[in-house]
C-alpha cells in the first residue's frame, strides 16, 4: 500500500480504498491522521456507516480533491475558467445527487455528518430542501411520508398566524 | 430511512435551506417542523442561507402597491458588456392575506420600513409587521388621529427592539413615542426645535431616522436626525449644497446615505463617509450636467458599480407611475430604461426599501 493511502472499514465489513488527501475531507478522519491514530496496515472502523453509503461518500471526496489539486495548479486561471470549472463540479453534483433516493439521502447526510465533511452537508441538505419547491403542504407531507398532525382547529391556528405573508 | 429518523440539528439544517416562500408549506405540514420554524436561532440561519444562496447579492428591494396588488420588487444593475450597464426588475413576492392586509397597506398614510419590519399608519390604527413571522400586530396611539399626523420607524442599537415616534397636533409639533420591548406609550426628553411642516424626505438607517428641513429664515436646506437609541434629536447636519435646488435621501446598503441634489441644469450625487446622528461628512459621488425637468421618484446608489440608478415619476397624468429609469454613471454615462417594457408595469412608485430579518413583534 503506498503511504498517502488509507484504509476505511464500513460497519458491514467492507474494505475501501482512498487516498489521504481524499480522506481528509473528513474532519473526523482528518484529526485521526493528525494524532496519529491511524495504523497504516489496519483500515479505520466507521460503525455507523455501511458500505453503499460510504461508496458514495468517496465517491464524492475523489472528486472533490481532484478540484482542490486543480485550483492550486491553476492559480492565475481566468474568470472565465473559474466559471467554467464551477459549473462542471455543479453539473457532476447534480448528477451524483440525482440518481439517488430521498431515503439514500438521508443516509447520506447522516453519514456526512457523522464523518464531519462540511461541504457535502450543505449539498445533501439543499437537494433535499428542492423537494419542497412550490409544493403545497399536501404534497410536502406526501414526499416525505409525514403525517397530518394537526387538528382542524390548530390548523386555522396556523393559517391565521400566516395570515401576512408575501407569497 | 425517513426525514423522522434524523436528529432535530439536521431538519433543521435540511428546513433552514427552504426559500422564504416555501416556509408557509414547511409550517402546515406537521407540529415537529412549525416547531421548528418558530426559533429566533432558526430564522437567522435561514436568512443566512436565503443571502448567500441569492443569485443577485446586490439586489435592492421594494415594496411596490399598485391599485390591486402588493409587491416586493427586487431591483439589479447589471454591468453587460463595454462597461455598459442595465436595469433587472422582477417580482419577489406578492402579499397574500386577508382583506384587512391588503387594505391596511392600500389605505395607509405612511408605509415605513425599518430593519424588516413595517409600520401602517392606517388612520388611527397602527399595524407592525414582519413578513419573515408573519404577524401583525395591531394596536392604537394615545391620542386619536390627525390629518398632519407623521411617524418614524426605528429600533434601538443595543436592545435590537424597535421603537415609534409620532408628530402630531396641527403644527406637528408634538411628541409621542411607543417602545416595543415595553408595549407603552411615553413622551421624549427634550423638545423639538425643528418645524416639521417643512420636512422633505426621510430616511431610516441603522435604526435612525434622517429628516431633511429647510431653515426658514436662512432658506438652506439641513438635515436632522432622531436617535432611537438615546431617544433624541441630534443636532442640525449640514448638506452638501446652497439653498437652490431639490434634494432627495436615499440609504446605501443600510450603511450610508446618499442625497441627490437636482438643480435646473445639473444633478449631483453625494454619499456619507461619515454619518451619526451628531456627525456626518460627504463625498461627491457623481455628477451630471443636464437640463432636467425629471420629476425624481425615488434613486439608488451602487458604489461598487461607480452608477446610480434615478426613477422618474410621471405626474402628468392622474396615475402615478414610472415610466423611465436612467442610470447614471462616471465620465457622462448616461441611460434612459424605457420601464414601460418591463413585465411589471405599470410600475408604481416605490413605497420603501425591504430586508429580511427575524426581529420578533409582541
Amino acid at each position: 500500500m503506498s503511504s498517502n493511502m488509507i484504509m476505511l472499514k464500513s460497519s458491514d465489513g467492507a474494505s475501501f480504498e482512498i487516498e489521504e488527501a481524499a480522506a481528509r475531507k473528513s474532519k473526523i478522519i482528518a484529526n485521526m491522521i493528525e494524532v496519529e491514530c491511524v495504523d497504516e496496515d489496519k483500515a479505520i472502523p466507521l460503525q455507523n456507516v455501511t458500505g453503499n453509503i460510504l461508496a458514495l461518500v468517496i465517491e464524492y471526496c475523489n472528486k472533490h480533491i481532484v478540484d482542490d489539486d486543480d485550483d492550486v495548479a491553476t492559480e492565475e486561471a481566468s474568470e472565465e475558467e473559474e466559471e467554467a470549472k464551477k459549473k462542471k463540479v455543479d453539473d457532476w453534483e447534480a448528477e451524483f445527487m440525482n440518481s439517488m433516493s430521498l431515503e439514500t439521502m438521508f443516509e447520506l447526510l447522516l453519514a456526512a455528518n457523522y464523518l464531519n465533511i462540511k461541504s457535502l452537508i450543505d449539498l445533501v441538505c439543499q437537494t433535499i430542501a428542492n423537494n419542497i419547491k412550490d409544493k403545497t403542504p399536501e404534497e410536502v407531507r406526501k414526499i416525505f411520508s409525514i403525517e397530518n398532525d394537526f387538528t382542524p382547529e390548530e390548523e386555522e391556528e396556523i393559517r391565521k398566524e400566516n395570515a401576512w405573508a408575501f407569497g | 430511512m425517513m426525514i423522522s429518523n434524523l436528529p432535530k440539528e439536521l431538519v433543521e439544517e435540511i428546513l433552514s435551506r427552504v426559500s422564504f416562500k416555501d416556509l408557509r408549506a414547511v409550517r402546515f405540514t406537521c407540529k415537529n417542523w412549525n416547531a421548528i420554524t418558530k426559533d429566533r436561532s432558526f430564522a437567522n440561519k435561514q436568512i443566512e442561507k436565503v443571502a448567500a444562496s441569492s443569485s443577485s447579492p446586490g439586489e435592492n428591494q421594494f415594496v411596490m402597491i399598485t391599485k390591486f396588488n402588493i409587491y416586493l420588487i427586487g431591483v439589479n444593475l447589471l454591468r453587460t458588456q463595454n462597461n455598459d450597464f442595465d436595469l433587472s426588475i422582477k417580482r419577489n413576492g406578492t402579499l397574500v392575506g386577508f382583506n384587512s392586509s391588503l387594505e391596511a397597506f392600500h389605505k395607509s398614510s405612511q408605509v415605513i420600513h425599518c430593519n424588516g419590519v413595517f409600520l401602517c399608519v392606517w388612520g388611527n390604527m397602527l399595524v407592525l409587521w414582519n413578513p419573515y413571522w408573519r404577524k401583525t400586530k395591531w394596536f392604537l396611539p394615545r391620542h386619536s388621529y390627525g390629518g398632519s399626523d407623521l411617524y418614524a420607524l426605528g429600533y434601538d442599537k443595543f436592545s435590537g427592539s424597535h421603537k415609534i415616534l409620532r408628530f402630531f397636533g396641527p403644527n406637528r409639533d408634538k411628541l409621542d413615542f411607543y417602545d416595543l420591548s415595553s408595549n407603552s406609550w411615553s413622551v421624549p426628553d427634550g423638545t423639538l426645535e425643528w418645524d416639521m411642516k417643512h420636512t422633505k424626505s426621510s430616511v431610516s438607517l441603522k435604526g435612525n431616522t434622517y429628516w431633511c428641513a429647510i431653515d426658514e429664515e436662512s432658506g438652506d436646506y439641513y438635515l436632522f436626525c432622531f436617535d432611537f437609541t438615546s431617544e433624541r434629536f441630534g443636532p442640525p447636519l449640514s448638506l452638501p449644497l446652497t439653498h437652490e435646488g431639490h434634494v432627495y435621501l436615499s440609504a446605501v446598503k443600510e450603511e450610508k446615505l446618499a442625497v441627490l441634489i437636482k438643480m435646473w441644469n445639473t444633478m449631483e450625487i453625494w454619499v456619507t463617509n461619515k454619518i451619526e446622528p451628531d456627525e456626518v461628512s460627504w463625498s461627491i459621488f457623481l455628477k451630471v450636467d443636464m437640463e432636467t425637468r425629471l420629476q425624481i421618484g425615488s434613486f439608488l446608489v451602487d458604489e461598487e458599480k461607480k452608477v446610480a440608478v434615478v426613477f422618474h415619476q410621471d405626474r402628468s397624468r392622474s396615475k402615478r407611475i414610472y415610466n423611465n429609469a436612467y442610470i447614471i454613471g462616471e465620465n457622462g454615462y448616461f441611460k434612459r430604461v424605457d420601464l414601460r417594457k418591463s413585465p411589471y408595469t405599470p410600475l408604481s412608485p416605490f413605497k420603501c426599501s425591504y430586508v429580511l430579518s427575524s426581529v420578533q413583534i409582541k
